[in-house]
């Protein structure tokens, strides 16, 4: 029995190594290969490198904009927080609590936002933007990323929602609290675990999104981080890998951080949504 | 504190009736217990009080105002839920006085009272924790701390020592009556549980399929039961019910079961009917050499003083409660007899208890 438990407990941490591995391998990839030169891995793409070089990363932060990069990315991020949180916290309440006809479906529909290809939309995307002057501006690529990051927070956080105990607002509407003080004092801090999550996922929609970005920022000094480095990840002739591969590296740093700081209630808010 | 009345009071979902016309007149200071198994529709009526759930007909009155329309807030009772509801993000000191400030009430006065509760309920070590860190205990006495310190005409409360380990509840339910005698507040109290019901209640309204099919004092509902659903539902253990045929015997009236014959006691011989279901509580009984009624013995529960018999009698499963001192054991014949001053007659085909002409 003993030796036959044994037997399965290291087949079980292969099993993890292997997982963990395959999962985590990739990024390990990029990692190495940001402290490789270039003409290193257009040779030789093996996980192992063979010389290592911080010239990608001096590249990155001394010569490209990558600091104007970040700090318009984050712009634009924060932006996009401030402004779909509220419409999310409004939209999970009212899809969770109030009752009006046609909430089902509403709410059904809210989803749809996603079924179209996202390339479809950039030409009418423009002109509407253009003719509404928010072509060249972060705002402009602000509300376009709340759009896609408003339906499915509000899709997640009404998940959350469902989980706390009713008896809370219950208890509130017999002591005679209206429903806005509720809303701000009894569900909003009870619900914030998810709420910061939802903000972190509206920022990483932000953060990542290239394709309105690339549409709407048309001065090279608003550009956001994924722009940016596509421009010279790309070259005419040739693709710099290396410091492709430093970008990929650099650009997920502050989000890592983010993820340091709040990364606890991350975690508790997409479980939340996750087991309702 | 003010009295309550429910008139005609309906609730249906649907297509169908979770409450069916309760009439209850509660008193200004009593403590009503509405009691029944679940699904009875006793949480539902209480909800309806409060203002949590729509009536679908009838009317409520707290004090002399009709608050059929009326919101929650605006009812001016307080509620304490099964599972506490308190705002876990708020210390027990800002959960007990958040309703006050949100009804505008001055701050000294809000600190005067929550202080006031706070030594009231043995809390005053603990307003400045939040409820995580309370046991189940304190975190009920919070709860209902919470519904003190507003002063409401009516307290209504829903099964709130269910949460409770069974000595904290034995506890926490007389710091409860305790409590709300010295308030001399009007409660509305829902429970499941028969032992906190008759300990508790000034009257009991026993609930079954949405009706109240008693209401009454605790010892009127256990000696005089309405029907045979509230003999079997009030007191532990339960009653035991059995099909008897009724005939004259020698100008006797006498009763019949498969395995034995017993005479009606003189104040039951109006009866008339041909049948019945005999009830008799466990503790009535008392054991005899031989005679009186026979069976074996298939289980014995030790109670601490008491024991509990489980018997077979002919065809029926009896239970009786012996003093723990008397040695019975398992397949072991037992006599025992009946005290016929606690027998009950109920009718076979509503299962309503018979009244004979010297019970009021």
């Amino acid at each position: 029995m003993k030796s036959q438990s044994s037997v399965f407990s290291i087949l079980r941490i292969f099993v993890i190594v292997l997982i963990m591995f395959i999962l985590l391998a990739p990024f390990l990839w990029i990692l190495l290969a940001s402290f490789r030169p270039n003409m290193e891995l257009v040779r030789n793409q093996s996980l192992i490198p063979n010389t290592l070089t911080i010239e990608n990363y001096v590249s990155l932060f001394g010569k490209s904009g990558y600091w104007q990069w970040i700090i318009n990315s984050f712009i634009v991020a924060t932006y996009t927080v401030l402004i779909s949180l509220p419409l999310i916290v409004a939209g999970a309440y009212s899809v969770y609590r109030t009752h009006y006809w046609g909430r089902n479906a509403l709410s059904l529909f809210l989803l749809s936002v996603y079924i179209f290809p996202t390339a479809l939309l950039v030409v009418p995307i423009f002109r509407i933007f253009n003719s509404l002057s928010l072509v060249d501006s972060h705002l402009g690529c602000a509300l376009l990323n709340t759009a896609f990051a408003v339906p499915f927070g509000i899709w997640l956080l009404q998940a959350f929602l469902k989980s706390l105990p009713p008896e809370l607002e219950e208890a509130a509407a017999v002591d005679g609290i209206g429903r806005m003080r509720t809303l701000f004092q009894i569900i909003i801090p009870q619900a914030a675990p998810g709420i910061i999550a939802i903000a972190m996922f509206a920022f990483i929609v932000s953060w990542t999104e290239y394709l309105f970005a690339m549409t709407l920022l048309l001065s090279n000094d608003l550009h956001t981080l994924p722009i940016g480095l596509t421009g010279i990840v790309f070259g005419q002739y040739r693709v710099n890998w290396g410091f492709a591969a430093a970008g990929a590296v650099g650009s997920a740093i502050p989000v890592f951080l983010l993820f340091l700081i709040v990364g606890r209630w991350f975690i508790r808010g997409i479980s939340a949504g996750a087991i309702k | 504190m003010a009295s309550v009345a429910l008139k005609n009071l309906y609730k249906n979902f649907g297509q169908t009736t979770v409450v069916r016309n309760v009439n209850v007149e509660i008193d200004d200071g009593e403590f009503l217990v509405f009691v029944g198994p679940s699904g009875c529709g006793k949480t539902t009526t209480l909800r309806m009080v409060v203002g949590l759930e729509a009536i679908s007909e009838g009317e409520i009155y707290i004090g002399n105002n009709l608050v059929n329309d009326l919101p929650p807030g605006d009812r001016d009772v307080a509620m304490v839920f099964q599972n506490y509801a308190l705002y876990s993000h708020m210390t027990v000191s800002r959960n007990l006085g958040f309703a006050l400030k949100a009804r505008g009430v001055d701050e000294r006065e809000i600190i005067n009272r929550v202080q006031r509760v706070a030594k009231m309920l043995d809390l005053e070590e603990m307003l400045e924790r939040k409820p995580r860190q309370l046991s189940g205990g304190q975190r009920q006495r919070v709860a209902l701390g919470r519904a003190v310190v507003r002063s409401p005409k009516v307290f209504l409360m829903d099964e709130p020592l269910s949460n409770l380990d069974a000595l904290l509840r034995l506890q926490t339910r007389k710091e409860l009556i305790e409590l709300t005698s010295e308030l001399k507040s009007t409660v509305i109290y829902v429970t499941h549980d028969q032992v906190e019901a008759m300990t508790m209640g000034h009257r009991l309204a026993v609930m079954n399929k949405g009706e109240v099919v008693q209401l009454d004092t605790p010892e009127k509902v256990f000696n005089e039961p309405a029907n045979r659903f509230v003999a079997e539902f009030i007191g532990s253990p339960p009653m035991n019910f059995l099909d008897v045929e009724v005939s004259e015997k020698s100008h006797k009236k006498t009763i019949r079961a498969d395995s034995f014959e017993l005479e009606l006691p003189n104040s039951m011989s109006s009866f008339s009917d041909s049948k019945a279901i005999m009830g008799f509580r466990p503790h009535d009984i008392k054991l005899v050499s031989e005679g009186g009624l026979g069976g074996r013995v298939t289980v014995v529960e030790t109670l601490g003083a008491e024991k509990l018999i489980y018997l077979k009698v002919g065809n029926n499963s009896l239970s009786i409660l012996v003093p723990a001192t008397e040695k019975i054991s398992s397949g072991e014949h037992l006599h025992f007899e009946i005290n016929k001053d606690h027998l009950h007659l109920f009718n076979r085909d509503d299962e309503k208890r018979i009244l004979f002409p010297t019970e009021s």
